[in-house]
Order: C-alpha cells, then structure tokens, then sequence
C-alpha cells in the first residue's frame, strides 16, 4: 500500500511539473520585438559583449533616433562566423552581420555578402592597411566598425625594477635589444620555478599568424596564390617563437601558466605582475583601467628585423560590418552601414573601445585624452607600411587550424621548426590546390585578383 | 489473412516508416550523393565521383581524428565496462539507504553534457580547478590539463567516469537475475570470492556487457560535446575527433561534400565495428539457452 | 546480491558504506561544486583562496540571489526565454514521441505479420546511425521546406517515432499477458479498443520512463539546436549556456556555475521524483532485449 501511494504522489507531482511546464510554455516570455510603430526592423549580429557592446548600441541609439524608417535591433551571437554561414545557407540571415576581417575572402569567394554601395566613400576614406581588408579592387565589400593593431605591453614597474632604463634610452629598437632585457626580466624561486617571466608568445595566443610579418615572412603570396609558409623568414621566425619556450622549458612553463592567481582571465599573467610583457590589442587600456589600475604600464611597437621606429611591423585586424545574401532589407542595412561609417560614429566607438581610427580624417580631439595612453603606438603600426593582415584567402578558417596545430607542436618542442612548417606547408597546399580546383569548376575569380 | 495481417501490421507502424524514409533513409541517401560532389555551403553541387574519398585517404586530419577517436574508444570502453561493473557490483550488495546511494551515482548521467562538460572545465583549470588544487593538498604538482595533448585527452576520458550511470543500472539489473544458487554453490566448494565473480557471475552477464559495449562504441565513436566545450580539439589536435571533424568541415569550413564523406565513412566504420563485435562477442558470450 | 558474503562481519559493512559513501560522494561532486561556485561573489569563486564552501550561510544566500538575479536578468543571454524555448520544443517532442511509439510498439507486439521481425531489426539498427552523419543532409532537407531558423527541426521528426522508445515500449508492451487482449476481443474491441483500455493503461510507468527519457534527450541536445536554429531569439538552455560561457576574457565562473544549475536543476528535479521509474526503464532495454 505505501508503495503505490508514494507512486501515486510521485505522479501527482509530475503531473503538477508537467501543468506548470505547460503554462510556462505557453504564458512565459516571448522574444521582445523591438518594433517602435511601423519602422523597418534591421536584424544586426554582432559578436561584442559587454561594455564592448554598449558601446555600438550606442551607435544603434544614435541611427535609430537620426530618422523614423528603419530600427536597428542589436544581438549579439556567439560563435558568429558559424552561426552567419549556417544562417545563409539555410536562408534565414539577419540584416547587418558583424565579422571580423579575416571571415571577409570566404564569404566574398561564395558571393555570400552583398557588394555595398556606400554614398561617398572610398577607399582612400580609410588608413591604407585597411583598405585591402574591406574592399575587393574597388569594391567595398564591408564597412569598418573598428580596427586594431596589435604591439607589446611593458610593466614599467618591472623595468625599473630591473635597472633597465627606458626612460632615457626609450623603447627597444631592434630585437636584440628586446631580446637582452629578457634575462633582467626573469626571476626564479628557490625552488626554480618560474616566478616573473619576461616575455610568452603564446600569452595570450591569439596572433599565431602573426610572428613572419615582423621577419618580412608571409604565409601566403597573392600574386602567385601560393602557400610560403617554410619560407626562411618563417623559419626564423617561429625559430625565435620557439626560444621563447626553451628558454624557461616546457614543463617550468606549464607550471607558471597553471599556477593560481587572483584573475581568471586570459590577460591575468600581465596584470598580476607576473608576466613583464605582453603582445596585445589597444582594448588592453580599457582591461587595466578595469581590473589593475595601478599598473605602471605602456605599450611600444614589438621590434624586428623588419620594422623600424618609424615603421613598425604589426598585426592589423578590423572588425567588419556586411550585408549577407539574402538579407531582407538589403538597402536599409546599406543604409545603417554608411551611418556607422561617419567619421564622429567611428570615434565614438573607437575611443569607447580604445582603439585607434581606422580612417584617414581624425578629428583634433580624438587622440587627445585617448582611454589609451599609448595609442600612438598602435595607431604607428595601423598606418606603418610594415603593418600587416591576415592572408586574404577563402580558406583561412583552414589554414589557421593547420597552423594552430603546427604551432602547437613548435611551442611543445616536439618538432622542430622546419619539419614542423613544412608539414603546414603540405597541408596548406592541398588546402590551395583544392579551392583552386573548386574555383575553376565553378568559373570564379580567386579573391583578391581582382585589379 | 497471412497478407491483411501485414497490411495491419505495416499500418500501425507507419508513423515510423514515414519518419524512417524521411529521416534515415533520405538523409543516407542524400549523404552518399552529396559525398560525390563539390560542394561548398553557400554555393550549389557540382558532382566529382570519387574525389572526396581519394583526398580522404591521403588527409593527415583525418588520420589524427581517426588516431584520436579509436585511441579514444580503446581506453574509454573497458574503463567504462570496469568502472559500470564494479559499481553495480557494490550497489547490489544489501545496504541501508540503498536508493539514495543509487540515486547519487546515477545523477551525474541525467545531467545535460554541456553544463557536466562546463563544470568539469573548471574543475580541471589550473590554476582555479579543484582537481588540481586536491592534487596539490596531497603533494602532487597537478597538470596544466589543457595544455597537454595527452592530459588533455585523459581529462575528456576521465570524465566518463561520471556518466556511467545507464550502463550500471543495466549491470545491476542483470545481476539480480544471476541465479543465487550458482553463486551459493560455488561458495560451498570454496571457490574465493574472486573466482565466483570471474567464473559465474561474469559469464552470466556476458550478454549485457555485449550490449553495452555496443551502446558505448557507438557513444564514443561520436564523442563530440565534451571535447567541443572543453577543448575544441587542441592542444595540436590531441582532442580532435572524427565528430569533430565532420562538423568543421561542413559549418566551419563550408565543405559540405567532404563532409558528407567524413559522415558515410564514420556510419561505415561503426556498422562494421559493430558487426564484428557481435561476431567475435557471440564466441566468448554465455546464453543461458545454451547450458547444457 | 548473488555476490553478497554469506556472513558479513562488522568491518565488512564498515569498509561497504565506506566504498559506497566514496563513490556516491564522488559521483555528486561535480553537482555540489557547481552550487557552491554559483552561491559564491566573484573574487571568492576566482580566487585561490576561493574555498569549496561559501563564507557563511547568509553570505551564500545574498551572494547566490545576485549570482542568480544578475544570469537570470542578463541582457545578453536572456535565460528566462531560452528556458521557454526548450521547454516548448521538449513539450512538443515528448507529446509527440509518446504518442507516435505507443502506436508503432502495438504494431510491433500485437500484430503478428510477414516481416515484422525484419522491420524490427532494421530499426534497432537505426538506433546505431550518428547524428553527425545525417546532420549534413538533414540541414538540406530542413532547408529545403524552409525550416532553418525555426523550431520545426527539433520537433516534427519526434512525431515519426524514435526508434529507442519505441523498442522500450515493446519490450513492456510484451509483459502484458495477451489473454488481456483476446477478453477485450470478445467485447468487441478492435486493434484500436486494445490498445487504449488495456495496453496503455497497463503501460503507464514504462510511458513514464519514455516521456522522462525523451525530455532529458531533448534539454540536453546540444548539436541539433547548434544546427538548424539561427536566431539568438530561438536558443535553447545548451546554446545559451554556450553564449554564456564564449564570452572569454573575464569568464565568470560564479555566474556560469549559476547559469549551469539553472539549466541542470528541472532535468536533476525530473530524476529524483521519478528516480524508480527511471531506473526501472533502462534497466528493461538492456537485460530482457
């Protein structure tokens, strides 16, 4: 008898959940749907959070209230590239998409966004490195929401702690002298562990790529559509990247990367004190500013072989802003792209980023009172000759993973330099030759050999 | 009547043959068609006969997702088998509170893999992680988990232990079903403990530990959540798996053709494995039908 | 049981709850840690003096309200509507799960014809196809009537059956005796009169387990969701959890463990009201298959 009762008020419960699930279903919160009376609704993914966000929703705010046609409905997605693709593949994209500039050749190569038309700009509306990241010969093929580049931060406090005197002598100007303030920056416990390092390439690991362009390396020649991936340069360069392991070891690494600190997030060795040096984008500013702002600290350009004071060598990378095939309101989205594209737009999302202009025309004001003290490093590179992209290809997604895998086992020490880059380079070639084959079935032009 | 019984029989189960054709067998078919193409996501098929599977012979991807996934299998299944058996075998003894026990062991495996996969991520962090911090309670330096391709695939192995819970209960059940006699038969002529188990018990449960170690080979062959979340295949594709593979090549990478080769390969490969352990299973497992 | 020792001595029980609070302790863990992280403040959670433990009681309770309040209000991953989202989906596929398997299980139990036993294995053995082999033309299919980016995917193909379900079904359906059926026969039942007076009132625990079983496949599907839905409005709890946790950077361990229980906590309510059902059911699949 207890047994069937306790069954029966098991199921009276369920029965209970179930109802309650039901209403839930049926009453709970639907999608807001910010239509404001018969305006046009623009869907635009982005894949900002945070502060990052409120900062374009104010550009949103701004384009909303500048006219009673169109609203600008602000989402942010994760995984965006996935989530763009999979969205017009099965034809259902949003209005406005916004990428990155490597995503760019994939979609251009697919004829997956649309060719804007931008009343009254051009090319030369933007700083020359990023031109070739948004437009296609002449054709835009994306706006620019905002632009890094990406230089070496330096816990001062360390370097005069080490007697290093950059005060009068002022940034390292070639790599070895980079590389002679490493010994001075590193400090071992009794033990021998790894207490402060100087410099890790791969703290934070994001620029893989990044590495050949301050040798005068490229992964990939345009002009010839082919993979230069163990070039010499190259070699050179991940020989360098590699040093940076060896010189405190693998496992003494491991160590020092897992041991605890007080910060959680990929930035914590710099601003726990731990790491001397570290390469990162300018919206590093804005992470010190929130999480460590006693930190004495300022960001130069990484020297190398290539670059110099005057032009240094950086990674430079946009986020972008595209029209997808199939989007619903194509001219709308045009629309809100060329407002976001105004100059006093740009800054605004800019400064509150941290970041440096991408355009040409910067107003007085701007780098005045910058949330970035050491913009001006960051904005040498953007307009440097030496600054540098990704490689435009459609494959990107590709070659990145068999570069990440090759730089994996760089790092690991379980290869060397050249046998490692030459297995990339393999695999990038059939990556190639495959899309090559691909283009040719289908009569395409590659991407970026338009003139 | 042989034949209206049939046309009884095949109309009640319609519904399943109607969502067979259009979501088994279509799709299959539709696999193996568009496994002969080129074709790109956002751009329309164009048929290339067998070039996706000649590329995947030569493609070193898929030689280390293949590695992974059998490396994978081959340490996953007999751990689970062990770890399933040995639990149940302690869950069956007589005990106070025996539901609450079981109840506490099964938990982990109704949990959704994404938020099991998110907590254990933390767990094994190392520098917050618990795993490391008990690690270091007792003296032992813990690994930087996911830094390692081999911790990092003994992480997403580990975490198994936690899901063994369907398994176990089958285990359990079937243990209840072993005849008692046999076991107090064997305890009068002083047999150990140990050879009761490994001589009368295990065989009269070899059937289910067949089925199970089917269910688990066709789990782990498409081992993708975890790894997804925790890893997302590194440190230099020690975690990537065939799953993992198929899903890049179609939505990361766009090549939906090469993709579903990656798919038909796979589904292949499983139907095979499970044949054969079906057959090489039928030689060492004991029906009861059988005794003599 | 057929292992238990014939005369158990004290250390033998000792060392037996010993072993079985170990492995239920252990076994739980993870879920416990997730709590305690979701009821701690942020620097505790992050920090290496972050105990398993929050500070007090009351600590936990304030510091949980804000962990809870501040996911549940999130403005970027609005978890009250990714909670209705997989509920609607989960309340559709297990309605229509259930329905379509008690209807195909009859055919599969009580109708004896040519090629039953054939059809039978050729769906056990669909149980053997992954996912991510049909996800590929499945998305095409989708695509092609139009159903990318609505819930549709995730729910119609339950009405057709699933082939696990339906085998349990028949596994239970095959414990009812038949003389049940042929005395509702010579009441004038048909196929349809037996299967509603007799089989399905008989069946109601194993439906139980079915529609249990169904629901948590569906809360916890990761990859279908992953695939055919677009909009960030449509996720379900794992995309959203997923959202949650991309945001890198200041990854918010309290909050995603906050976000983590949110999500865990109807599937983990389910288990333990239905716990002997449950376990029941899955026993059945694998001993008596």
């Amino acid at each position: 008898m207890r047994e069937s009762s306790g069954r029966f008020i098991g199921l009276v419960f369920l029965g209970g959940i179930a109802l309650a699930a039901l209403g839930y279903a049926i009453f709970g919160p639907k999608p807001a749907t910010a239509v404001s009376g018969d305006r046009i609704v623009l869907n635009y993914w982005e894949k900002w959070t945070g502060s990052e966000a409120a900062a374009m929703q104010q550009v949103v705010d701004a384009f909303n209230a500048s006219q009673d046609r169109v609203h600008v409905n602000y989402l942010t997605m994760s995984s965006i590239d996935e989530k763009a693709m999979l969205s017009i593949a099965g034809g259902a994209p949003p209005d406005v998409l916004g990428l990155w500039s490597f995503n760019l050749p994939f979609y251009a190569q697919a004829d997956a966004i649309l060719p804007l038309d931008l009343q009254g700009i051009v090319a030369e509306t933007y700083a020359p490195a990023v031109r070739p990241l948004v437009f296609d010969g002449d054709q835009q093929l994306a706006g620019v929401n905002t632009c890094s580049s990406v230089a070496v931060y330096v816990n001062l406090t360390h370097l005069d702690r080490a007697g290093l005197d950059w005060r009068n002598g002022g940034p390292p100007r070639t790599l070895e002298q980079f590389d002679a303030m490493i010994p001075h920056l590193t400090i071992h416990d009794e033990e021998g562990n790894v207490e402060q390092a100087a410099f890790l390439h791969m703290d934070p690991g994001w620029w893989h790529w990044c590495w050949p362009g301050y040798f005068g390396g490229q992964l990939y020649d345009v002009e010839t559509d082919t993979a230069t991936i163990d070039s010499p340069e190259n070699i050179a360069a991940f020989t360098w990247f590699q040093e940076g392991q060896r010189r405190y070891g693998r496992d003494a690494l491991r160590r020092f990367q897992s041991a605890p600190t007080d910060n959680p997030s990929p930035y914590r060795n710099f601003l726990t004190g731990r790491l001397s040096m570290t390469i990162q984008g300018p919206w590093m500013a804005r992470v010190i500013a929130e999480s460590a702002p006693e930190l004495n600290w300022a960001a130069w350009p990484l020297p190398g072989p290539v670059g110099s004071p005057d032009a240094p060598a950086g990674p430079i990378e946009c986020d972008i802003l595209v029209v997808p095939r199939g989007a619903p309101h194509p001219d709308e989205a045009m629309e809100f792209i060329a407002f976001t594209q105004r100059q006093d737009m740009v800054e605004l999302v800019s400064s509150l980023h941290a970041k440096p202009s991408p355009l040409m025309d910067v107003s007085a004001d701007f780098y005045f009172n910058h949330l970035n003290t050491s913009i001006a490093a960051h904005e040498a590179i953007l307009h440097s000759p030496n600054g540098f992209g990704t490689p435009p290809v459609a494959t990107w997604p590709e070659m990145n993973a068999a570069l990440t895998a090759g730089v994996d086992r760089i790092w690991n020490g379980d290869e060397d330099v050249a046998t490692a880059l030459s297995e990339v380079q393999a695999e990038v070639e059939g990556q190639l030759e495959r899309a090559r084959i691909r283009r040719q079935r289908r009569g395409q032009e590659r991407f970026g050999a338009r003139p | 009547m042989r034949w209206r019984n049939t046309g009884t029989g095949l109309l009640w189960i319609s519904p399943w043959i109607v969502g067979f054709a259009c979501f088994t067998i279509l799709p299959l078919a539709l696999g193996v068609w568009y496994s002969m193409t080129d074709w790109t996501l956002l751009e329309a098929p164009i048929p290339v006969g067998t070039e996706n599977y000649e590329r995947l012979l030569g493609d070193q991807v898929v030689h280390v997702a293949l590695w992974n996934t059998l490396l994978y299998i081959v340490i996953t299944i007999p751990l689970l088998t062990v770890a399933s058996i040995a639990l149940a075998i302690l869950l069956s003894r007589p005990a106070r509170f025996q539901a609450l026990w079981r109840v506490a062991v099964f938990a982990p495996s109704v949990l959704p893999l994404v938020a099991l996969a998110t907590i254990f991520k933390l767990m094994y962090d190392g520098e917050l992680g618990v795993v490391n911090r008990g690690l270091d309670a007792v003296g032992v330096q813990g690994p930087e988990w996911f830094a390692s391709e081999t911790w990092a695939m003994v992480a997403i192995i580990l975490m198994n232990l936690w899901v063994v819970g369907p398994a176990m209960v089958i285990y359990l059940a079937s243990l209840r079903d072993v005849p008692r006699d046999l076991n107090e038969a064997a305890s009068i002529d002083g047999v150990t403990w140990w050879g009761r188990l490994v001589h009368v018990t295990l065989p009269m449960i070899s059937p289910v530990i067949l089925f199970n170690v089917i269910i688990g080979l066709i789990n782990a062959a498409q081992v993708f959540v975890v790894p997804y979340i925790m890893t997302g295949g590194g440190p230099n594709r020690g975690t990537y798996f065939w799953s993992m593979y198929v899903y890049d090549a179609a939505f990361r990478y766009g090549d939906m053709g090469y993709a579903s080769t990656l798919g038909i390969v796979q589904f292949l490969a499983i139907l095979l494995l499970t044949i054969g352990l079906l057959l090489v299973g039928r030689r060492f497992v004991f029906y009861r039908g059988a005794m003599p | 049981m057929s292992l238990a020792m014939t005369s158990p001595t004290r250390t033998g029980r000792g060392v037996l709850y010993l072993a079985l609070a170990l492995c239920a302790l252990v076994a739980i863990f993870p879920v416990l840690y997730m709590g305690m992280i979701s009821l701690q403040p942020a620097e505790q959670a992050m920090s290496d003096a972050g105990m398993l433990l929050p500070a007090s009681p009351a600590s936990a309770a304030s510091d949980g309200a804000a962990n809870y309040g501040s996911v549940l209000t999130d403005g970027t991953v609005n978890f009250p509507l990714y909670f209705r989202n997989t509920l609607v989906i989960a309340l559709l596929s297990v309605t229509g799960v259930v329905v379509s398997s008690v209807i195909v299980a009859y055919g599969f139990a009580r109708v004896s014809w040519r090629g039953r036993q054939c059809c039978f294995i050729v769906m056990l053995a669909t149980m053997m196809i992954p996912f991510p082999v049909v996800m590929v033309p499945l998305f095409v299919i989708f695509r092609s009537l139009g159903w990318i980016g609505t819930f549709l995917p995730l729910w119609v193909p339950a009405w057709f059956g699933s082939a696990f379900s339906i085998f349990l079904l028949r596994q239970f359906y095959m414990t009812i005796p038949r003389e049940l059926d042929d005395a509702a026969r010579l009441d004038g039942c048909g196929h349809m009169g037996i299967l509603l007076r007799i089989l399905v009132p008989l069946s109601l625990p194993a439906l139980l387990v079915v529609a249990l079983l169904h629901f948590m496949f569906v809360w916890n599907d990761f990859l279908g969701p992953l695939v055919f839905l677009t909009h960030r409005d449509q996720y379900t709890l794992a995309l959203g959890l997923e959202l949650y946790m991309s945001r890198l950077g200041t990854t918010p361990w309290n909050l995603l463990m906050a976000a983590s229980t949110i999500m865990v906590a109807p599937v983990l309510l389910l288990f333990l009201l239905a716990q002997r059902s449950f376990i029941e059911g899955i026993s059945t699949s694998g001993t008596k298959g």
